[in-house]
């Protein structure tokens, strides 16, 4: 009897314990699926509202290094380009000064100026340069026009202005009631050059 | 043995029972404390604001790194041999004094 009494009396314990431990059980369990909701909804706000800022701020600094680099690159680019244009300058001041061995000064300008009269389609023609071209050109006149119109096939006049116009040399060439007018200076030519050249100087240079 | 002894040991099993009710509640409650908190980090200006001052320096690095490679192929291109540099003018020159 005694015995039977303990017994119900260590049942009675061990139920009020096993309710205690699932009631704990039960708490341990939700107070985890608490947490992991709030980690849950923490990493959607970082994945959704966070993460998009960063990208943005990764891209940016990223893009303004790519930029900035390209920009040095086209930077050194036209620097080396523009090394060879100005070059090209120097020869052709050489040119006109006469002390370029390659070429003959004196030549090119007959060209230059037949060159002119054909796109003008005149033959009467009034002709201005840099200071040094129009002295010669002055005082060489007679023979020019000679040379001209052997090579053009009709008569050439030409009338040389007093005034220098600023060139490294060349002509500038008009017909006689200026309603038509050539430039043909070397730089002017050197700047259209430049303009369709570019590429390919781009291309000895970089290749 | 007496029915008193057995009310007694009724009332300890409720009263285990309740003080784990208790400590539930607190752990719950711990437990919604922690959510709310960690709710709330993400959600905090400075969270983002050191999130992206980490994205900030990585990214910085990241950058240097790509103005490095540029740099160092920018003097490549400064380095342009004599020959390429003569071939280009020589290209030029006869461009601009072939006279049709």
């Amino acid at each position: 009897m005694d015995s039977s009494f303990e017994v119900i009396k260590s049942r009675i314990l061990a139920k009020g314990q096993q309710e205690a431990e699932k009631i704990i059980a039960e708490a341990q369990k939700k107070a985890e699926e608490i947490v992991a909701t709030a980690q849950r909804t923490s990493d959607e706000i970082v994945t959704e509202k966070i993460m998009p800022q960063i990208a943005i701020t990764r891209r940016r600094i990223l893009a303004s290094a790519r930029l900035k680099g390209r920009t040095l690159m086209l930077q050194t680019k036209n620097e080396a380009i523009d090394k060879v244009f100005k070059l090209c300058e120097e020869r052709l001041r050489n040119v006109a000064a006469g002390t370029d061995r390659q070429h003959n000064y004196q030549e090119l300008l007959i060209k230059l100026l037949c060159e002119a009269a054909r796109r003008l389609e005149e033959h009467n023609l009034v002709i201005t340069s840099d200071q040094n071209t129009l002295t010669y050109l002055k005082n060489n006149t007679k023979q020019i026009e000679a040379t001209m119109t052997k090579n053009l096939g009709s008569q050439v006049n030409l009338k040389i202005e007093n005034s220098p116009y600023d060139c490294i040399g060349g002509v500038v060439v008009r017909n006689s009631n200026s309603t038509k007018t050539f430039y043909n200076t070397l730089d002017g030519r050197l700047l259209t050059i430049k303009q369709t050249l570019t590429g390919r100087v781009a291309d000895i240079l970089f290749t | 043995m007496s029915a008193k002894e057995l009310i007694e040991e009724e009332k300890k099993a409720m009263t285990m029972a309740e003080q784990a009710k208790g400590t539930a509640e607190k752990m719950i409650s711990e437990a919604n404390e922690k959510a709310k908190e960690i709710v709330n980090r993400v959600t905090k200006r400075e969270f983002l604001e050191s999130r992206i001052r980490e994205e900030e320096e990585r990214s910085q690095t990241e950058a240097e790194a790509i103005m490095k490679t540029y740099l160092a192929e920018a003097a490549k291109i400064k380095q342009v041999q004599e020959d390429q540099l003569q071939r280009a003018v020589n290209l030029v020159l006869m461009e601009v004094l072939k006279v049709g």
